[in-house]
């Protein structure tokens, strides 16, 4: 009897554990703590608003996001490689404006524009990358270095001042609709598929680990790892121009300085989906789940009516709150 | 004699994810000794003295300092009770004085509160390095004395400040002979004031010599404690190793076959005219000190680190070796020295971590990686070098110390690497897993690879290495055959550059 009896508890006990391993792993999983978190919020903003829950609100959210999705693709290949960029935004602006350029002074038929608009990308991404490998600048200097470059020739080029370029093919990549979504988003879905392969399955997404987490090691084990990082560098730019292409076509107006500002953005969607910022670590979910958490929180916020600069203050804390769990698992800054 | 008892640790426990690093450990140390703790690397020798020492916590057991019962929580703490520990790697501030690093923490202050007093500095600094019989000049700067000069004034900076319970670990690592008289000598002088010293080694001959009583470790757990009047040098080897020398180093030595690799005048910063051979199925050891280049020399040959004159030929054939990239491609392999930092990529599982040099073999349609074969090879290498895990997919850095150097192995293996630069292959490791990493060298040479062996232990390469060359300073000062290799020899000829040099 009381063997019986202890047997029974002993088994629910262990599936009491295991069920919480289960709850663990899970939690441990890329991602399936934001999903969490932005599952919550969807909840909270359908409370708060009428007009959060609903199919144009969502795709609003979609479009919203789309750009940043995009870009940050990017910016998560190369965290995790270990290869950090903030050029991103004069990248984007850089081949937009040479694109429209394209299209207005020198009459390119915009397919044609826009794979110019993406070679200047991979231009950019080239010197960076040899900057970095070649002459050994530190990353975050040299990018910085080159931002400005950029931005400059972006200006230089168009004097500072916007046009309207508004045709039909232009419109397509970034202001229709296919199967009743956004083409934005479109874009967006297919990147991060793409890059989401890349990762998990590829040579190239296997190196891409192992140069990000230890550099020396990858390069003590046969890897050529400058030939890596030049790859990267071209990687996180021609996602920025992607981007900066996406945006000209959604605005149907050329401005020199479009994407200002929004490399920190890109950057932080990133982080937040719990890329290492050491390198090393990272998945493409999780950044999609950062990229939409940052993307409802806006527009949660502006259907509550909440002031405009209060929105910047909680997407900054939105990130230190993730920033903050994620490194009471790792440990965190040392 | 409880009054003379300075320090007793009562059952110590240490666990580490893992490994249990100290298993019920007693320790004493009485007033006027020297008393050595004897073990391999990964004996927990490290771990007992960081308990000392504060750094660690122990799981369970008690720490008496004087009849007193004690808790010693930080390193500050420690020094309050009069402890000091000199560590194995050198903690000097490198652009700091030699008369500043000695005084640090306590400098005798100036006239205006906040300045030093540089004339009382300079003479309380001469009055210490004098004991030492050393020429070290006190004004220079740490960085650029040698490593043994470096390793006299952390000594001397633990004389600065009240001592009654001195630990140094593996202190002569780093001296030449002349260098550790002057320690042993300094040594005997500091235990007639009442000092107690813990003198932590692998080398048997410096506990002969030095010490009052010896306790061995093995795996964490204390096989005994003796008396030095008692005990012979092979007997401390057995206690210490736990098994018969044939054992340890299972070596069944093959004829050399044809040259695989040969080094001709190779020269660098800090090389110089290094000429090197080794045949199919041989292991040449390569022996030097702390900063005799032989880091370097590994690198150099595997090409992370560029020569700036010379030749290597494999098979024959002269080759240029500019990347590591390049080297894996020629058929060379590295085992480097610094595991943590060198060798594994912490973030990736075991499985990613032993297929990176070779993940080539496993791609389809050019860019894919098959994780089925790649799956099964892994397993393969899992179930051949006996690597302990729960599974392939285990983070890499979980695994013990000897587990992940055959994680390493199976790296190059994978690559079919037929020359392999082992540069201190069995350090961190446990004894079980040396055993089996000197073994799997004696396989290796069976199926006709080249061994190039790089090792600061002398016994090892004594047992394991057909030839052995001695580097020092960056040059070759001698090579030997085994049967005429000793101990002593090799130590003769480390030394031989810094004579040139000073």
């Amino acid at each position: 009897m009381g063997s019986i009896g202890s047997s029974a508890e002993t088994q629910i006990i262990g599936q009491r554990k295991t069920l919480s391993q289960i709850l663990h792993k899970l939690l441990l999983k890329e991602g399936f703590a934001l999903l969490i978190a932005w599952i919550i919020m969807v909840a909270v903003f359908t409370i708060t608003s009428p007009h959060f829950l609903n199919t144009r609100n969502l795709l609003n959210i979609g479009r919203s996001v789309a750009i940043m999705g995009v870009v940050s693709t990017g910016v998560t290949i190369g965290l995790i490689g270990g290869v950090f960029d903030l050029s991103i935004a004069a990248v984007a602006d850089v081949s937009a404006v040479v694109t429209s350029l394209m299209s207005l002074e020198f009459g390119f038929p915009p397919v044609l524009a826009m794979l110019v608009g993406l070679c200047v990308g991979v231009i950019c991404g080239l010197i960076n990358g040899l900057l970095v490998t070649k002459l050994r600048i530190n990353p975050i200097i040299g990018t910085l270095a080159t931002a400005g470059v950029f931005r400059g020739i972006a200006f230089l080029l168009t004097g500072g001042k916007s046009h309207a370029i508004d045709s039909e093919g232009f419109r397509w990549l970034g202001r229709s609709q296919v199967i009743g979504l956004p083409s934005a988003v479109i874009v967006m879905i297919i990147v991060m598929i793409i890059a989401y392969i890349v990762l998990r399955h590829t040579k190239f997404g296997r190196y891409t680990y192992a140069v990000g987490g230890n550099p020396l090691a990858s390069r003590l084990a046969g890897i050529n790892i400058d030939r890596h990082r030049l790859a990267l560098f071209m990687i996180v730019a021609v996602s920025a121009s992607l981007g900066g292409l996406v945006m000209l076509s959604k605005l149907g107006t050329m401005i020199p300085n479009a994407n200002a500002g929004t490399e920190l953005d890109m950057i932080a969607a990133s982080i937040l989906g719990g890329t290492a910022l050491a390198g090393g670590g990272g998945s493409i979910q999780g950044m999609l789940m950062g990229v939409l958490i940052l993307g409802t929180l806006r527009n949660g916020l502006v259907l509550n009516n909440v002031n405009a600069y209060w929105q910047e203050i909680a997407s900054g804390i939105a990130l230190i709150i993730a920033v903050g769990i994620d490194h009471l698992r790792t440990g965190g800054y040392r | 004699m409880e009054a003379d008892i300075l320090l007793a640790a009562k059952a110590l426990t240490k666990i580490f994810p893992g490994v249990k690093a100290l298993d019920e450990v007693d320790f004493e140390l009485r007033k006027g000794e020297i008393h050595a703790i004897l073990g391999e690397n990964g004996a927990g020798k490290s771990t007992l003295i960081k308990i000392i020492g504060g750094v660690y916590k122990p799981d369970s057991g008690e720490l008496w300092v004087e009849g007193q019962k004690v808790s010693i929580n930080t390193p500050r703490e420690a020094q309050m009770l009069g402890i000091r520990v000199i560590h194995q790697e050198l903690n000097l501030l490198p652009n700091l004085s030699v008369e500043e690093n000695l005084f640090l923490g306590n400098l005798p202050s100036g006239k205006l509160p906040g300045m030093v007093n540089w004339t009382e500095l300079g003479e309380r600094s001469a009055e210490i390095l004098k004991k030492f019989h050393a020429t070290i000049n006190p004004k220079a700067k740490a960085g650029e004395l040698t490593p043994g000069e470096q390793q006299l004034v952390e000594i001397a900076q633990a004389l600065t400040s009240e001592v009654r319970i001195l630990i140094m670990d593996e202190p002569s690592a780093a001296l030449s002979e002349s260098e550790t008289r002057v320690m042993f000598d300094l040594l005997k002088q500091m235990v007639q004031d009442g000092i107690g010293i813990i003198y932590i080694t692998h080398r048997i001959p410096e506990i002969l010599e030095i010490a009052d009583r010896v306790t061995v470790l093995r795996d964490g757990k204390q096989i005994g404690t003796i008396s030095l009047e008692d005990t012979t040098a092979q007997q401390l080897v057995q206690m210490m190793v736990g098994r018969s020398l044939k054992d340890m180093y299972p070596r069944n030595r093959v004829d050399p076959g044809e040259t695989l690799l040969e080094v001709k005048e190779l020269c660098s910063a800090g090389l110089h005219q290094i000429n090197l051979k080794i045949a199919a199925g041989e292991v040449l050891g390569v022996y030097g000190l702390m900063g005799s280049g032989r880091s370097l020399l590994a690198n150099t040959i595997f090409g992370a680190v560029q020569a700036k004159s010379g030749k290597i030929i494999i098979h024959g054939r002269p080759v240029d070796i500019t990347s590591p990239h390049r080297a894996k491609q020629f058929g060379l392999g590295y085992v480097p020295a610094d595991r943590k930092a060198e060798a594994l990529i912490l973030p990736l599982s075991l499985r990613k971590n032993l297929t990176i040099g070779s993940i080539d073999k496993y791609l389809k349609s050019l860019i894919f990686i098959d994780e089925k074969t790649e799956r099964a090879s892994a397993a393969d290498w899992i179930r051949t070098l006996d690597i302990r895990s729960t599974s392939q997919e285990t983070s890499i850095g979980s695994l013990s110390g000897g587990n992940q150097q055959k994680v390493i192995f199976s790296r190059w293996l994978d690559t079919k690497a037929r020359i392999l630069i082992l540069n201190e292959p069995t350090r961190g490791v446990d004894v079980g897993a040396k055993v089996e990493i000197y073994k799997l060298i004696d396989n290796l040479c069976k199926e006709g690879c080249a061994i190039l062996m790089f090792s600061s232990e002398m016994p090892e390469l004594l047992a394991i290495a057909d030839r052995i060359v001695v580097l020092s300073s960056g040059k070759i000062t001698g090579e030997f055959h085994w049967k005429g290799a000793t101990q002593e020899k090799l130590m003769e000829c480390a030394i031989e550059g810094l004579k040139e040099r000073s």
